[in-house]
């Protein structure tokens, strides 16, 4: 059944000897273990770059709201690959019940890992400006920041599943399916809020121009990199837990053996 | 579990340095621009923090992972023996 | 043929066991009288206030009712051993899986109607007849949807310990879209009013979304229980 722990080769097949991580990445290629410190730099080096311009090149506040535009630098390009990473665990649910493969479990983790950073951080923008728009931390008015606010709670509870259920093969499947379930629950939260919730849309804030279109792009860039980052640190964090459990598991059955 | 509490706590003190030096000279409020430096710094400490935890933590568990090998290894010549 | 044939003596098998027994139902009809009663304290409950919030202390109360339900299809003493049983046996997952459905929504409609009675009762309200026949249609729509949604993620975590609260942290948040809409067309069919296009559109699109999902998914859940796992 479990041929993590009745064969030395790990589920993912990659070569032990050489002592790195293993599973490489279908985002980043190469392995995982020798490149994360480079690519830690990069993103560092991203977003100070976007911060930068988003101080000296993009205009300072835009027609209806002021300065605190500048916020959306930040939740735009999170919220974008919020979406994105929520895709890649729909996805991966989607290949987990295809192939019934642990491997992509992690991955689906990963990026629901990745995907809830992202809410997170367009849910503290978003708040932040609220309070700089209308003098309020929450707003449920709000129908974007609601919606977010539903999806961060749909996904917080993948990760409550996957930490109740113990055994490697069924937490794969439950949470392929649950992962499944939520991405076809966006949809509905996001018309179910704008319609019959509190009430008002907040004013559509017009972002164009060639400045604001390069720091957008800088900061998709950037939080691309930062989210990558998670996927790569929360993938090969999950990988080395399942190798120790099987390591373990096998010392237990060698102990049992001898006496 | 030490490092990470050393890594929080910091970043939590220069985030809260940085609104007190703010509290204790703060710019005229009709000149928000001067304000940008000080929040987008605070904003990269704080996703400075994020990413020197991710990095020391994957650090160590590289090396966790080397002894995870090790233990691998040893297990594949033990279980060799004993099934000979 | 044969697979609605089995679907129909599933539902009325299921129906007549439980209705024998009748544990569920006293839980899920003490859950709704319990929350009801709390609300009675909760919140004002002069006639002004409530004209507010009366929709969404009817559908919290149907929520938390219909909860205990779902939670049953699977959990209750010996239903999961009964579950092993029945994938063992010709019928094919889908039918099974509807069936289970079908059986859940029967029982949350025998409590759901008493529970509206009796929340009329204590907030003493009264309707026309329209307004009722709305309300009734959207109860309908929307507890269909509870239970399409319910027994799925019911399926997935009845042998999972802790499962009980398991089900309930994952399944309000995938129903809070359901369940806005329902609060919100039942406030309209209160106020005179009649629920449009979108609140139907919506109720709808989620029921048909959950059902199908159900129907491709509930196999892969059950799997590890069934004989070709």
């Amino acid at each position: 059944m479990n041929n993590s722990t009745a064969s030395p080769t790990p589920t993912n097949g990659a070569d032990l000897a050489d002592g790195s991580v293993p599973g490489a990445l279908p985002l980043t290629g190469g392995s995982p273990g020798r490149l994360f410190l480079p690519h830690a730099l990069i993103t560092v080096a991203a977003l100070a770059f976007m911060n930068w311009l988003i101080i000296e090149h993009a205009p300072f506040g835009v027609k209806q709201i002021g300065a605190s535009y500048l916020i959306a630098f930040y939740h735009v390009p999170s919220a974008i690959l919020m979406g994105v990473a929520y895709t890649l665990v729909f996805a991966a649910g989607i290949m987990v019940l295809l192939t019934k493969s642990v491997e992509w479990d992690r991955r689906a983790r990963a990026a629901a890992a990745a995907g809830l950073l992202a809410n997170g951080i367009v849910l503290v923008t978003g708040s932040v400006w609220g309070k700089a728009a209308w003098n309020l931390w929450w707003n449920f008015q709000d129908p974007r920041l609601t919606t977010s606010a539903v999806i961060f709670l749909i996904y917080l509870a993948y990760f409550v599943l996957s930490r109740g259920i113990e055994d490697e093969a069924k937490r794969a499947r439950i949470c392929a399916i649950y992962g499944i379930l939520a991405l076809l629950a966006y949809m509905p939260v996001k018309y179910a809020v704008e319609w019959f919730g509190q009430g008002s849309h907040p004013p559509k804030v017009a972002m164009d121009g060639a400045q604001i279109r390069d720091t957008l792009n800088a900061g998709l860039l950037a939080f691309f990199f930062l989210y990558s980052l998670l996927y790569r640190w929360k993938y090969d964090l999950d990988t080395l837990r399942e190798r120790s459990d099987a390591a373990l598991a096998r010392v237990r059955r060698l102990e049992d053996s001898r006496s | 579990m030490k490092r990470r509490n050393l890594v929080s706590a910091s970043a939590l003190l220069v985030l809260a340095a940085t609104a007190l030096a703010q509290d204790a000279d703060p710019a005229p409020v009709s000149n928000p621009a001067d304000y940008r430096w000080a929040i987008f710094t605070s904003c990269s400490v704080a996703f400075a923090a994020i990413i020197v935890y991710l990095v020391v933590t994957h650090n160590r568990a590289a090396s966790v992972a080397n002894d995870v090998a090790a233990l691998e290894r040893r297990l594949d010549e033990l279980e060799g023996t004993s099934k000979k | 043929m044969t697979s609605f044939r089995a679907w129909r003596v599933l539902v009325a098998w299921d129906f007549t066991r439980e209705m024998r027994r009748k544990n569920t139902l006293v839980a899920m009809g003490m859950m709704a009288l319990v929350t009801l009663f709390v609300f009675a304290f909760a919140i004002p409950t002069s006639s002004v206030e409530l004209d507010q919030s009366r929709a969404g202390i009817l559908w919290t109360t149907l929520l938390l009712a219909a909860t205990v339900g779902i939670d049953r299809a699977f959990r209750a003493d010996g239903e999961g051993r009964l579950l092993e049983g029945l994938l063992l046996s010709p019928v094919s997952r889908p039918t099974i899986y509807h069936a289970r459905v079908a059986s859940t929504l029967l029982f949350v409609l025998t409590i759901a109607v008493p529970s509206f009675g009796l929340f009329m009762l204590f907030f003493n309200q009264s309707v026309s007849a329209a307004a009722l026949g709305w309300i009734a249609l959207t109860a309908l729509a929307t507890l269909f949807g509870f239970v399409t949604l319910g027994v799925l993620l019911s399926s997935l975590t009845f042998s999972v310990r802790g499962g009980d609260v398991l089900l309930r942290v994952v399944l309000f948040p995938l129903l809070v879209p359901i369940f806005a809409t329902a609060v919100d067309a039942t406030s309209r069919a209160f106020d005179g009013g009649a629920p449009d296009a979108r609140h139907a559109g919506l109720i709808l699109a989620f029921d048909l979304t959950f059902l199908g999902a159900g129907h491709l998914l509930f196999d892969h859940g059950v799997k590890d229980l069934g004989p070709q796992g």
